[in-house]
Order: C-alpha cells, then structure tokens, then sequence
C-alpha cells in the first residue's frame, strides 16, 4: 500500500471560483418543509416510507426513494405557496414518482446495453444482454400476447396505443400526449385516458406472464 | 431481436417493465395521494427510525435538539468539470447519470483494509466563506485518474464519508456539517 501525503499549496491551473460548497436548503430546512406542508418531518418520513415499503425490497433503496422525495420537497417548497390539504398524500405522490422515475432510468439502462449503477459496495456488474434459449421462447411468447392485446383494443384506443407505445423499449412516451391528441383530434385528456387503459392492459399481461412462469 | 429492446434483456427486464406499468397506473388512478398512502401502522419502527436518522442525516436536516448552529451542507463532486455544486440539482444530477448515489461512513482504517492499494491524503482550507479551496487542483495533483475511485472526505470531527467516484467523475458528499469558519481546513483521501 503506498500512502503519501501532498503539500498545500499547488499550481494555478484551475478556476478556483468555480469550487464552492454552496448548501441546498439557505435556511432551516426542517422549518422550510413543515411550513410548507403544515405537517412534521418525522410524519413525512413514515409516510415516504410506508409507500416506498410497499415497492422496494431493498432497505438501502427505500431510503434513497424517501431522500429524494424530501429533496424534491425541499426544492418544491421553496417557490410555491403551501400545500396543506392533504400533506400526506402529497408527499406519497412524490415519492411514487420518485421511483418511477428510478424504475424507468433503471429500464432505459437494461436497454441501453450494460449502463451501470454505482454504490460504494457495488462491484461493476454488466448484464449478459443475451437471454437465455429457453427463455428467449418463452419472451417471443409474451410479446405475442401484448401485440395481441393490443390489437384487442377498440379502434380508437387502439390508435393511440400505437402511438404512444414503443413496444421494443417498453416507453409509453413515444409521442406525446399532446401531439397525439393533435394528430387524432382528442383532447390530452382522452389521450392520457386511454394510455391508462392500454398500460392496464399490458400490466394485465406482463402480471399472467410472471404467474405462468 | 435487438438486444436494445426490453424483450431483448430478459425476464428481469420484463418485470421491472412490469413494476413500472403498476406503479404508473397506481399514480394516474390515485385521486390525491391519499389511497398511495396505506396503512402506516405497518411500517417496521425500528426500521423506519433507523431510516429516518440516515436520511436526515445526508439531506443536512439537524435533528430537533441538535446543534442549530451547524452549518450542514450536502454537495456534489464533479471531477471531470470542477465544479462543486450542492444544489437539489445535483442530487437529481448524480441520479440522471446513473453515477453514486449514495453516502456511507466508513473508518479510513476498514477503507484500507478493503481492498485498496493506494490511498492519497491532502487537505484543502475553507476560505472566509467556507468554500473548498482548490480541491480540484489537488484531486488532479494526486495522478490517480483512473475509475473508480473512492474518495473520503474526513471533517474535523473525524468523521469519515466515503463515495464512490463513478465513470463520470461524480462523486456525491452529503450531510457533512462544515463550520464556515476561516483558516479551518477539511481532509480528503483518495484511494483506489
């Protein structure tokens, strides 16, 4: 093992003004949060965590969900008025996006080829991105079964389906709502109504797939 | 088929597809929250307390009858740039690139005993406002460029916080609590 120790002074090669340590909450971060949601931190912090129980097995990622669920807070309850209504609830929907929104980069990663996510007792794991034989038969079989879902649906929900879903990368946001709605004459709001109802479909045929397996 | 393809990765792939589709559609079906939140009582206590210190602790929140005076700051490392930035910003950075996202402690001893074969130590001073003085300079003094790195980040406590320096050159501190206070100084190790 080599250890050594440098001197404290160096050359002026970088921009020292761009090193600062700047902290993310200016003021009291504990006094920020419950003003805006009129509630405690520590009643926050059993709902994030009841939600993120429910949908994460590991420990450490529950606690990362709720950390950045009360960032997201943070930097939320700094520009708007008070969300007391139900703060709760608030809360939860923060941190079911907050997972979403981890589960979708963990998915785009797994397409991507072999992207890698990091903890400090993680080694670098790349995935084979080849299924096995067996598996690869049965895989044909569920994409066969959500083509056909699909083409199950009505017409009109059928339409926007196809735009919305990427089969092959499992995106629901190909095109958007609003450009879907334009193309078909909808409103976004039928459009996002039945995107909901195609992925109540798929998740219906994924759920039996893993059942059957 | 594309290996690029979500079928193409496999089962456990599909399932994640799967666990995405529910929670999405739980979200879109859930009026105001109030259905997301379930039945608090079935939260494990002493995991949630235990959760509650961690978490608390990273986001800089100093407990109730703790020492308000602490200046506490959470900050990210970007190598590659040289930039220290402690914005939410960052932390929604660090996650975006896939990079570190977690802080753990771990004593500079058990650090050395895991593995590492090179370890670098310097200090950087606080300016009068409490910046990090030419961390940089001296992250690129040490020569050890290649990744991963570990990096720890010792206070004047003796606390020790270590993080993974990813590909990116991302490294994500937080939790730390830094008084501003002129002519103090922090000490850093970098180890591989």
């Amino acid at each position: 093992m080599t250890t050594h120790t440098l001197a404290a002074e160096g050359d002026d090669d970088y921009d020292l003004d761009d090193i600062d340590i700047i902290s993310p909450y200016e003021s009291d971060p504990r006094a920020a949060i419950e003003v805006f949601t009129g509630t405690t931190l520590e009643h926050l912090m059993r709902v994030g965590y009841a939600v993120s129980a429910r949908k994460l097995r590991k420990r450490e990622d529950r606690e990362d969900a709720v950390q950045e669920a009360f960032a997201r807070l943070a930097a939320v309850a700094r520009r708007r008025a008070p969300a007391r209504d139900n703060p709760g609830a608030y809360f939860a929907r923060i941190v079911l996006s907050v997972i979403i929104d981890n589960w979708k980069q963990e998915l785009a990663a797994k397409r991507g080829g072999g992207a890698v996510v990091l903890g400090l007792d993680d080694e670098i794991q790349v995935e084979d991105p080849s299924p096995t034989p067996p598996d690869l038969a049965q895989i044909e079989e569920l994409r066969r079964r959500i083509l056909a879902a699909i083409e199950a649906l009505p017409p009109a929900h059928r339409a926007v389906a196809e735009l919305a879903l990427d089969i092959d990368s499992g995106d629901f946001s190909r095109v958007s709502h609003a450009e879907i709605a334009e193309r078909l004459g909808l409103t976004t709001k039928t459009v996002k109504s039945r995107v909901h109802e195609t992925k109540k479909k798929l998740a219906i045929c994924l759920a039996d797939w893993k059942e059957e397996r | 088929m594309s290996t690029n393809e979500v079928f193409g990765k496999g089962p456990e792939a599909i399932d994640l597809w799967r666990r995405l589709l529910e929670a999405e559609i739980e979200l879109e079906e859930a009026e105001d929250g109030a259905d997301l939140v379930g039945n608090l009582d079935e939260v494990d206590a002493d995991e949630l307390a235990e959760a509650q210190a961690t978490v608390f602790t990273r986001l800089g929140i100093v407990p109730r009858q703790g020492n308000s005076d602490a200046r506490v700051a959470a900050f990210l490392v970007d190598l590659e740039n040289w930039r220290i930035d402690a914005s939410a910003s960052a932390l929604a950075l660090a996650r975006d690139v896939g990079s570190v996202a977690k802080t753990v402690k771990v004593p500079v001893p058990e650090l050395l005993a895991d593995g590492y074969n090179e370890v670098v130590q310097f200090e950087c001073d606080l300016d009068e406002h409490g910046r990090i003085c030419d961390l940089a300079m001296k992250i690129t003094a040490t020569g050890l460029t290649a990744r991963p790195l570990t990096i720890a980040l010792i206070e004047p406590n003796g606390i020790v916080h270590t993080a993974r320096v990813s590909s990116r050159g991302l490294a994500r501190f937080s939790g730390l609590a830094i008084e501003p206070s002129p002519g103090a100084s922090l000490r850093f190790e970098l180890c591989r």
